[in-house]
């Protein structure tokens, strides 16, 4: 805004730096610089404040926190580096200044700008192509190993293969360098090596972690034509946190750490291992089920005879009964037991019919008897009969005719004899 | 380095595929209600087998951890018959 004073127009601060403000910031929205750090101080809120400067300028340079976080390196005095940023004007301050989003070193910027170009050639070879990329062998056994013998990747990758594989491996360390000068030759020599002298199942490439810098070796042309030559497949680890080697890309297999690059080479064993597990129980299921159902069938089987041989026994038992009971009614002995109380009664009615008679007979005979003793000849001579004898011839004597005088005669009384001579016979 | 790898991993390979194919006919034979058992329990039998070789096949190998043995130079020393040389190598 211009105001008019007595003569002379003028702006106003605020006017001018506005001005300003939107020439230089329309005009340089995207700067890419290149100079010396200086001045460099980290404010407690995180943003990098310093003096970008070369030999005959200097400008203010401001990294907010957000933009800082993802610097790669603590930047300090005295550093080259190439910073990209946009142009920005401070009307508080009257100053103007780069707010930059990206810093990085300047070798590092030659770094990058090799590698690209690297990248860029190994694309054009068609070194990166899928096509190219070998997979890796069925269950590989001898495992090459090009890394460094003192560093950490030798031993994740013994402890991965132990641990997954279980022993089963022959593993065969190329030791070589993997940073440095000449550990780009040394990698690429191990890997011809295996291939010429040595031949390995796999081949795994690792080194830990680094800066681009250190990992500088897996980026060479040399390790990147021996990886992409190799007969045999390789496997490629390199620990970093954002961009990959090229080694990686011409690798058939780009593992993320060196136990995953030990867990791809055992996958297919583990996997075999897995099928082998659930075939084995599928066959010792299917077996017992086998088994299984013939013990049920076999069941059953006992069962039905079991209930058909009862039926029978049952069916025997009631015809046994039935027989029984028809003998039985005809036991012969039951006969006999019969006859024998027929005979009992037969007896008792002859006892009784035979008692009978006998009292009738005991009395006729009392009766009998009675009367025979009444005439027995003693029981005359008692009531004072006598029994004349004949003395010649011992005959009784009944008529007198047969008696003459003069006989001898004997005279039986109840008590005693008398002989007596007849003196006269009486007719 | 001197005794022959026994197999190449396509030999190994094409024989576990076999075995595989002759395990899955056995587990379809096991599974068919209509194998009398006697038969059931010889193909369970030379399942079983088959799966032991399979396993031992897979850990055959008995555990080996070489270096090879380098000059100053850098270069794999050989012995007389022209082999790698190599040590035992054991973690730190």
């Amino acid at each position: 805004m211009v105001v008019a004073t007595e003569n002379l127009q003028a702006w106003s601060v605020t006017a001018l730096t506005s001005l300003i403000k939107n020439k230089l910031e329309i005009e340089f929205p995207s700067v890419t610089v290149l100079g010396e750090v200086s001045n460099c101080k980290q404010q407690q809120t995180g943003h990098w404040y310093f003096t970008l400067k070369d030999e005959y300028a200097q400008i203010s340079v401001v990294m907010f926190r957000t933009d800082a976080t993802s610097l790669a390196f603590i930047p300090q005095n005295g550093d080259k580096v190439i910073v990209e940023g946009a142009l920005n004007v401070y009307p508080p301050g009257g100053r103007y200044q780069i707010v930059i989003r990206k810093m990085q070193k300047q070798g590092l910027g030659e770094l990058l700008l090799r590698l690209e170009a690297l990248k860029k050639m190994i694309h054009q070879r068609g070194w990166f192509k899928k096509e190219f990329k070998k997979p890796l062998p069925f269950l590989p056994k001898r495992i090459g190993v090009v890394t460094s013998p003192t560093g950490a990747v030798i031993q994740d990758i013994i402890h991965a293969l132990t641990r997954r594989g279980g022993g089963g491996f022959n593993l065969i360390l190329n030791p070589v360098k993997v940073q440095g000068e000449g550990s780009a030759q040394e990698i690429a020599q191990a890997i011809k090596f295996f291939n010429e002298r040595l031949p390995v199942d796999v081949i795994i490439i690792g080194r830990g972690g680094g800066s681009l810098e250190d990992l500088w070796s897996f980026n060479e042309e040399i390790v990147a034509e021996a990886i992409f030559h190799s007969k045999i497949p390789t496997i490629c680890a390199v620990g970093h946190e954002t961009d990959h080697t090229i080694a990686e890309y011409v690798a058939d297999m780009r593992a993320s750490t060196p136990t995953a690059a030990a867990e791809m080479v055992m996958a297919e064993k583990l996997q075999q291992q897995k099928h082998l597990n659930q075939l084995q129980k599928q066959c010792q299921q299917a077996l017992v089920y086998h088994v299984r159902t013939w013990m049920q069938k076999m069941d059953e089987c006992r069962s039905a005879v079991d209930r058909s041989l009862r039926q029978r026994i049952q069916h025997l038992k009631l015809k046994l009964a039935g027989y029984r009971k028809a003998l039985e009614a005809r036991d012969p002995r039951l006969r006999l037991k019969h006859l024998r109380q027929l005979l009992v009664d037969w007896g008792r009615s002859f006892d009784r019919l035979i008692y009978g008679r006998m009292v009738l007979q005991r009395q006729r005979l009392k009766g009998i008897q009675q009367t025979l003793q009444a005439i027995d000849p003693a029981h005359l001579l008692k009531k004072g009969f006598s029994i004349l004898f004949a003395e010649k011839d011992g005959s009784v004597i009944t008529n007198g005719e047969k008696v003459h005088s003069g006989d001898k005669v004997r005279i039986r009384l109840a008590k005693g004899n008398l002989k007596a001579t007849i003196d006269r016979v009486e007719l | 380095m001197k005794e022959k790898h026994p197999e190449t991993a396509e030999q190994q390979q094409l024989s576990f595929e076999s075995a595989f194919l002759r395990l899955e006919e056995l587990l379809e034979k096991l599974n068919s209600p209509e194998t009398p058992l006697e038969e059931a329990l010889k193909y369970y039998e030379e399942a079983d087998k088959l799966i032991t070789l399979c396993g031992k096949r897979l850990n055959d190998a008995e555990k080996r951890i070489e270096k090879l043995i380098k000059n100053r130079n850098g270069e794999v020393l050989v012995d007389e018959s022209g082999s790698p040389k190599t040590e035992p190598f054991s973690l730190p």
